[in-house]
């Protein structure tokens, strides 16, 4: 073999490991927008999936109580899935990447569970910044995430941590947590003490045009930041003290991601309340499709998240006719068992 | 090319406990050192503070042609093999090694170096394998792959052979031996089987109570009042025809 034809195979051969991946990446934008209208198109009212795409093609223009019910509930609704899924799942990779562990994740360690309890201080007292209450909201539970997440990064800087230790040290965070939780829900007029309640499942039935346009913003701002950081987060993949020899400033590139991730969480939890697992499920699931490579492996995982709360949103609606049941409940259900699996892989 | 590796005053501390004290020593290029001693002497410690991966004091200097610099990428350390489950292919791997330089678009000039690196350490089949899924040999010559594609000048190496068998122990060393004459490299090696230091160090270093021991050839070294004295073991060292040291271990003292 001369030369050059050496030289093409490496070119081929790498070119053919990124070609699947952008196959995967076509056909997760398409499942996206296909299960968005779907799940558009589900809900109390008759309207027909047919139905649904000619208002959304028609414009916010027309009057009509079906244009109503897509443009002021259904649109936002999808949208606040979009975002808020994105949310998680970006952050949830991040922590993942970063802590090197399988079984990290903003629900896993607790930060979920601080940012959840920072949003039910900020509905108790009412607080709201420049006029907003939302900005209230996800100030304050911002605030309890990055608490949380410093605490894991300087635990783990003292004690460096196994895989293990640090779920141990998201148990007792949620523990801390949900029991501050209760404390204010046990302190609260019965009808506050409800909406904390609420809080606490995620519940899209608070998705509003603000929720819808913040959370995709954030996660928009999450994907571009994530974006240029990502050789330096795939070397990570490569484990620490390989990234550190590679000059990579490893202690300062943890802080800024668990800054961002906390940001990401509290956006998250911030608007429609506690939403676990999506941050575990749809990195893993990415991971499994294209594999490592951050340029792939974070739009792919933003959109399994996407993925993951819009079915979630589907079959909440699909199994409570004319109510909703809390997504949050049903992300749930399907992710303790995803956990469960993982723990036992982890331990084998 | 004249090429030395001047370390000078080493220090390390972590707390108040001095790891490493004051160690001077000068490394030639185109040879390899093996650094052995006893566990936590501190032979990962001297091998990161020469890399400045950790905070220690005094200075490493690369020496060419009687000029001083130092410049970290000249500086490859390549960690021992840990319990690394990435899904990276190897082909990835090997491309990080350039993480500094890269952009989000890989460029054929930085495919085409992987793939020479892969070639030139007989990896080339299994470029396209999740990192995971590879034997201990395979995986320590992705690590070392990946550290040389950066064609480094100073080449450290953290117990390169510790999870390997007989047969891949040589084959790692051979190579990092071969790299090391070829490219006129500076490598210091950390190992524990005294075998395979007095097969590929040219010199060895003896760390013990936090300073040098001894620093000289093998079969000035590795005799048995040097072995009991650093490794607590009484033992009796045969000098083959082949120019090599063989340390026979009796009984722990």
């Amino acid at each position: 073999m001369n030369q050059f034809a050496e030289k093409s195979e490496g070119r081929s051969i790498y070119s053919a490991i990124n070609w699947k991946r952008r196959i995967v990446l076509a056909f997760t934008i398409a499942a996206v927008l296909a299960l968005g209208i779907v799940d558009m198109s589900i809900g109390s009212s008759n309207l027909t999936f047919r139905e649904c795409v000619r208002i959304l093609l028609q414009g916010p223009g027309v009057k009509g109580t079906y244009e109503l019910i897509v443009w002021r509930v259904r649109l936002p609704m999808t949208l606040t899935c979009v975002g808020v899924g994105g949310c998680l799942a970006l952050s949830g990779l991040q922590v993942q990447t970063i802590t090197n562990n399988p079984l990290a994740s903003p629900y896993t360690l607790g930060i979920s569970s601080g940012a959840s309890f920072g949003a039910a201080i900020a509905i108790v007292t009412g607080i709201s910044i420049f006029g907003f209450q939302w900005i209230g909201t996800a100030a304050i539970a911002f605030a309890f995430a990055l608490f949380v997440t410093l605490m894991i990064f300087f635990l783990g800087k003292m004690k460096g941590m196994s895989a293990h230790t640090l779920v141990l040290v998201g148990i007792i965070m949620n523990f801390f947590f949900s029991a501050l939780q209760q404390y204010l829900q046990y302190r609260a007029s019965a009808e506050i003490a409800q909406i904390i309640s609420n809080w606490s499942f995620g519940n899209l039935a608070r998705a509003s045009w603000t929720s819808a346009i913040v959370g995709i913003a954030v996660t928009f701002a999450g994907v571009i930041y994530f974006a240029r950081l990502s050789w330096k987060l795939t070397a990570f993949t490569a484990g620490e003290e390989r990234a550190l020899s590679l000059g990579i400033p490893v202690e300062s590139l943890k802080m800024q991601v668990f800054t961002a991730s906390a940001l990401l969480i509290a956006t998250g939890v911030g608007f429609i309340g506690t939403v676990g697992f999506v941050g575990l499920v749809a990195p893993h699931c990415a991971r499994m499709l294209v594999g490592e490579d951050q340029r792939y492996l974070m739009p792919v995982s933003t959109l399994f998240g996407i993925l993951v709360m819009l079915a979630a949103s589907t079959v909440s609606k699909l199994m409570t006719q004319g109510s909703m049941l809390p997504v949050g409940i049903v992300t749930s259900i399907v992710g303790v068992p995803f956990l469960f699996v993982l723990l036992m892989r982890e331990v084998r | 090319m004249n090429r030395i590796l001047r370390t000078k005053d080493v220090t390390v501390r972590f707390g108040d406990k001095t790891v490493l004290d004051r160690i001077s020593a000068d490394f030639e290029a185109g040879v390899m050192t093996a650094v052995i001693g006893s566990n936590g002497v501190g032979k990962t410690t001297y091998l990161k503070a020469i890399a400045h991966l950790i905070g220690s004091s005094g200075t490493t200097e690369l020496e060419e042609d009687g000029r001083s610099t130092f410049r970290k990428k000249d500086i490859a350390y390549v960690p021992q093999l840990g319990a690394l489950q990435t899904r990276l292919t190897v082909f990835e791997m090997v491309l990080l090694g350039l993480v500094s330089n890269l952009k989000w678009h890989v460029t054929d000039e930085q495919t085409d170096m992987v793939w020479q690196t892969l070639l030139d350490l007989g990896i080339s089949h299994i470029a396209g394998q999740p990192f995971n899924t590879l034997s201990g040999g395979q995986k320590q010559l992705v690590s070392m792959a990946q550290s040389l594609i950066g064609k480094p000048k100073v080449l450290l190496l953290d117990e390169p052979t510790s999870a390997l068998d007989l047969r891949h122990q040589l084959i790692v060393m051979d190579l990092a031996e071969r790299y090391t004459r070829e490219q006129n490299v500076v490598t210091i090696f950390v190992v524990h089987d005294l075998m395979l230091a007095s097969r590929y160090g040219s010199n060895l270093l003896v760390l013990h109570n936090a300073g040098i021991y001894a620093y000289d050839r093998a079969d000035r070294i590795l005799k048995p009042d040097l072995i009991r004295e650093v490794y607590g073991v009484n033992s009796r060292v045969l000098s083959l025809e082949e120019g090599y040291q063989m340390v026979l271990p009796l009984e722990p003292i």
